[in-house]
């Protein structure tokens, strides 16, 4: 009897014949014990390599090595440097024994251990971020003083109760314990807001001060003026002085001469006591008229001020005065002749009776007289601390 | 028909859309084609390695470098046989550059928590036989007794002649059986 070959048995053993030789090969080892023995050691080796290698892994454990293999290529496809296998790879420590299970016994209650000595004193409360309160303040207070009314530690455990939230003095008992501290206030909006503004009444103060104080100054000390260095023609005109008035000083007396000076240039009427004084003294030297133009100010004799005649013989000032008497050859006086003062640099007119009468310092001092039509007289005089008289003669000019 | 020609062994249209997606780009196409094969592939590393850390280390290197490679994978052929040619290709490299392993050399047992049993555990005579087969005998073994492909899956598989593998299977069997009986 031929036993069976090695392919003929591994091909019976895949499954892999059909038909007669599948058949023949069945009842030979039904019948040879030699090759049905062999058949049993191979069936045996290939149980043994299915139970060993043929095992269906963890499911855990594959989405482990799958969610591995993801951060890899994940990393790899972003161009991150990809952590290495080892690293991945972490050894799960050994599960420890599981914990005995806890026992739970009422405070106080567990077997094994002493009765905790009592406490003498109420548990600190939990600390909450407090703000300063006196609601909060004068509770405290009161804790304080009732844990120092806490129940010994001799009395009974049933007989504690739990302490009661004491009431602030003057508290609304009824009134829930305040739990929390008092959170501060929403910040205002709108007029309240404005209203609660401290520089907004410094502002209103300042202004309510100055509304007072404005009236009583402009009643005190008038509106206030403004007054800039250039002066036009006509306020030139209004600073013009009156000779004769020269002793007096101040606002009093700008008025007076301003209406003199505009009644000067209009024209002087006959009444002398009205009549502007021609001999005015001037600070700048005056436009002269040409020769053979009218002199307004030729006729202009008069004392500026009505009931006041002009002195022409009175020292303006304390200073010293230059007075004199201007004449023609045969003794009759030159009225309108032109007096100039060259240091300060003045000019006077003389008036009808030929006389002027000039303000000028003390030294030497250098008068000149002109007229229309007769030579004009140069003359140097010293002047002293009192008043100087002098006498001209203009001769005409052939 | 066998009765196993349906698993993945034997089915080359089932991962083509995912094979074209993961193609184009698409990682979760990658990872779910990958999520497909890894039972099969995973005691294919086992069987190759014959070792719990080593299998664990050739199942993520397998992964990693069929996700850098995918331009490779055949048309007309199951992912599965790419995937266990390439598991193999690796294997040997390993085998080649590290050498067997040593005795002293921890098998890398699994943490109870893993919920997987120890391998080989049952057998030492077969544990040592099948250590000293090349990888691409424990190819064979797996593919014929463990994934119960024909012979002709299995030299598609291995881009091996038929007669061949059919030839070594018997003598790899003999060679266990000897042991065994020893």
């Amino acid at each position: 009897m031929k036993h069976l070959s090695s392919l003929q048995l591994c091909a019976f053993l895949d499954d892999v014949l059909v038909g007669t030789p599948d058949d023949g090969t069945a009842r030979h080892l039904a019948t040879c014990t030699i090759c049905r023995a062999r058949y049993e050691t191979w069936c045996h080796v290939d149980d043994s390599l299915r139970e060993l290698l043929g095992q269906d892994p963890d499911e855990h454990a594959m989405e482990q090595r799958m969610s591995w293999v993801q951060i890899v290529v994940t990393a790899e496809r972003k161009g991150l440097p990809a952590p290495e296998f080892a690293v991945l790879r972490i050894a799960l420590p050994p599960q420890l024994p599981a914990p005995p299970p806890v026992q739970v016994f009422p405070p106080g209650r567990a077997p094994g251990f002493a009765d905790p000595a009592p406490r003498t004193t109420t548990p600190e409360p939990l600390k909450r971020p407090m703000l300063h309160s006196p609601i909060l303040e004068s509770q405290a207070l009161a804790q304080r003083a009732s844990a120092s009314s806490a129940p010994t530690p001799a009395a009974p455990r049933a007989a504690r109760q739990p302490a009661q939230p004491p009431v602030a003095a003057g508290a609304n008992p009824s009134a829930p314990p305040p739990g929390y501290a008092r959170m501060p206030r929403p910040p205002r909006k709108g007029f309240a807001a404005f209203v609660s503004r401290p520089g907004m009444w410094i502002a209103l103060a300042l202004v309510a001060v100055l509304a007072g104080a404005v009236p009583l100054g402009v009643a005190r000390f008038g509106i206030p003026v403004i007054k800039f260095g250039f002066k036009s023609g006509h306020e030139r005109d209004a600073d013009v002085k009156p000779a004769g008035d020269e002793k007096s000083d101040g606002a009093d007396d700008a008025e007076p001469a301003r209406k003199g000076s505009a009644k000067a240039r209009k024209g002087a009427p006959d009444d002398p006591g009205t009549q502007p004084d021609a001999s005015v003294l001037f600070d700048l030297p005056a436009l002269e008229p040409e020769d053979g133009e009218p002199d307004p100010g030729a006729t202009d004799a008069a004392p500026t001020r009505p009931g006041k005649p002009a002195d022409r013989d009175t020292p303006a000032r304390s200073g010293p005065t230059l007075c004199g008497e201007v004449h023609n050859p045969q003794g009759q006086p030159v009225e309108g002749a032109r007096v100039y003062l060259t240091s300060p640099p003045r000019m006077v007119r003389t008036d009808k009776s030929g006389r002027f009468c000039i303000s000028c310092p003390q030294g030497k001092r250098t008068i000149r007289i002109e007229a229309t039509g007769r030579a004009p007289v140069t003359r140097t005089v010293q002047m002293g601390s009192t008043k100087l008289e002098t006498r001209f003669t203009l001769v005409p000019v052939n | 028909m066998h009765p196993h020609s349906l698993r993945p062994w034997t089915e080359p249209g089932r991962d083509h859309d995912l094979v074209i997606a993961a193609q184009r780009g698409d990682l979760a196409a990658l990872f779910t084609l990958l999520g497909a094969h890894r039972d099969t592939l995973w005691r294919l590393c086992v069987a190759l390695t014959l070792d719990q850390a080593r299998a664990e280390r050739l199942f993520h290197e397998t992964l990693v470098r069929a996700a850098k490679s995918l331009r490779s994978i055949p048309a007309d052929a199951p992912v599965l046989h790419w995937l266990a040619r390439l598991a193999t290709h690796l294997a040997v490299a390993w085998s080649r550059h590290e050498g067997p392993r040593t005795p002293d050399e921890p098998t890398g047992a699994w943490p109870v928590t893993d919920g997987e049993a120890p391998l080989f555990s049952h057998d030492p005579r077969l544990l040592a036989t099948l250590e000293r087969f090349p990888e691409p005998d424990r190819l064979l073994l797996l593919l014929t007794v463990v994934e119960r492909l024909s012979y002709g899956e299995v030299a598609r598989v291995t881009k091996r002649d038929a007669g061949e593998v059919v030839r070594r299977l018997t003598e790899l069997r003999e060679q266990l059986a000897g042991e065994v009986a020893a």
